[in-house]
């Protein structure tokens, strides 16, 4: 519709100036808390995502770790069994050593059986004697019981083969020759 | 703009009507809340001329609207220089020798235009300087606010408003103006701006009170002039008798209203510049309170139906400016 009036009216506000500074300063503070709001949001949905992310490593480093323990704790049964196996080794020479040791020049082995508890020893010695004499006791001194069987081979040497054993084992044979 | 009007809607809105006569400023207030008022009031305030407004005016209306925001003022122009013309085109203002570039003009439903001269706008916007104008309205677009409002009359029919200092005449033919003027009466010079009335301001003595023998007088004068128009030849001697049986007392105002509403009726059937026939039927909206001398003389005089309805200025002011709010 045209105006009907020889002049325009004057543009009214629809509000009044202390209603529209107030309705501004309200807009204003809401508009700061909203974009503080959506900064929060953002901010911590980071930090949401980092700690997600950092759980996740937690969860397979812990992994990791007990993978690492098991190794661990294998390869200290390994070192164990390692020594163990070192000084079962030890122990053995040292007794291989012992049992050379107790030869004497006159008896040569042909033979060695070296068991826990038992010893096979096959030989030419020079005489009945000198095994008597020279082997039997540090023998004897040894093991629980000894056996000895002598023969003669083709060239007509001296043969001798011993048994020993360690008590429990010489009662084992004892049961088995009883039977 | 749906959201504006909803937002409105919930607002107060205030509606001043002013209208500035020449020694008082009436100035009439009206708040309205989603469409019902909720406060009205009417003041008169007395100033020194009509080129300027007092400081009491000027803090009341500053008032008004520190109190509402939505406040629209409205002027009822009643200054002399402003007319209207039977046609919107701009060849239409030269035909009345009214020089367009020196007014502005409102088309009404394209049948008819309305005028101010750009001095009286500047008028009004100058004294309004201080507290702020929205809207200037015409005293013929009151007229046909009015008008319209009224059921249809065949015949040529004379619309009169009359307000303290004015008289605003429009005829029209059915929806077509034939005819359309403004007079200031509150003083003589003010009928300069019509330029057929020499022989009437000869005769401006004495207004203090007329008796019956001057009206007489003054009556022979118009009957002359309606004789002029060619009326039926008995109207001179009816009116004669008919005064002098009704005893007439007219004051100055009442008599210059008259006057001016002769001379304007002669100045239609005379002028060739108007298609004129005979008035049928006068339609009265009085926002002054009429001499009811002058009614039954004007029934007289015409002899044609003479209707008044009275009417608040104010009212009707405000009226047109919550029209223009309500339709812009």
């Amino acid at each position: 519709m045209r105006s009907r009036s020889f002049i325009q009216p004057r543009k009214k506000r629809l509000l009044d100036r202390m209603s529209s500074l107030w309705l501004g300063f309200i807009v204003l503070v809401a508009v700061g808390l909203i974009v503080f709001g959506i900064l929060i949001h953002y901010k911590s949905s980071f930090y949401i995502k980092m700690l997600d992310n950092l759980h996740r490593q937690n969860s397979s480093e812990m992994k990791k770790v007990k993978h690492l323990q098991k190794e661990v704790t294998l390869m200290r049964m390994q070192g164990q069994l390692a020594q163990e196996v070192t000084k079962a080794n030890e122990v053995l020479k040292e007794s291989i050593q012992n049992m050379f040791d107790l030869i004497p020049d006159q008896i040569t082995l042909t033979k060695v059986v070296m068991e826990k508890k038992s010893l096979y020893l096959k030989g030419y010695t020079d005489s009945k004697n000198s095994y008597t004499l020279l082997l039997e006791p540090p023998l004897k001194s040894i093991f629980t019981q000894t056996k000895v069987k002598f023969s003669k081979d083709t060239k007509g040497r001296t043969v001798f083969e011993s048994y020993s054993t360690i008590a429990d084992q010489v009662s084992l044979e004892d049961i088995n020759e009883s039977r | 703009m749906g959201l504006l009007k909803a937002i409105k809607k919930h607002l107060t809105i205030q509606y001043v009507g002013v209208i500035v006569h020449e020694e008082s400023c009436l100035i009439k207030t009206k708040r309205v809340k989603k469409g019902k008022t909720v406060h009205e009031e009417e003041k008169q305030f007395a100033i020194v001329s009509k080129e300027k407004l007092s400081g009491e005016v000027i803090a009341y209306l500053s008032q008004l609207q520190e109190e509402i925001e939505q406040t629209y003022i409205a002027l009822f122009l009643n200054s002399h220089g402003q007319g209207v013309v039977p046609s919107c085109s701009k060849s239409a203002y030269q035909k009345f020798h009214i020089e367009y570039d020196h007014v502005k003009d409102i088309c009404v439903d394209q049948k008819y235009s309305i005028y101010a001269s750009n001095i009286d706008i500047k008028w009004a916007e100058k004294i309004f300087a201080k507290t702020g104008l929205d809207f200037i309205f015409s005293p013929f677009l009151m007229l046909d606010n009015l008008r319209k409002k009224e059921s249809r009359r065949d015949g040529i029919v004379l619309y009169m408003l009359t307000s303290y200092n004015s008289i605003t005449i429009m005829i029209f033919e059915k929806e077509r103006l034939l005819y359309g003027t403004f007079i200031n009466i509150a003083k003589e010079e003010d009928l300069l701006n019509t330029d057929f009335t020499e022989e009437i301001t000869e005769e401006d003595d004495s207004f203090d009170e007329i008796d019956l023998d001057m009206e007489l007088e003054e009556s022979d004068v118009i009957a002359d002039i309606l004789e002029d128009v060619k009326v039926e030849a008995d109207v001179k001697s009816s009116a004669q008798e008919e005064d002098a049986t009704i005893k007439l007392k007219l004051f100055g105002q009442d008599l210059r209203l008259v006057k001016y509403f002769d001379a304007s009726l002669r100045e239609f059937y005379e002028n060739d510049l108007y298609k004129s026939d005979f008035v049928t039927y006068v339609k009265i909206y009085d926002g002054t309170g009429l001499n009811e001398d002058i009614v039954t003389y004007l029934k007289e005089q015409l002899l044609v139906d003479v209707a008044i309805r009275k009417i608040n200025i104010e009212d009707e002011l405000i009226a047109l400016a919550v029209q223009e709010t309500e339709g812009a």
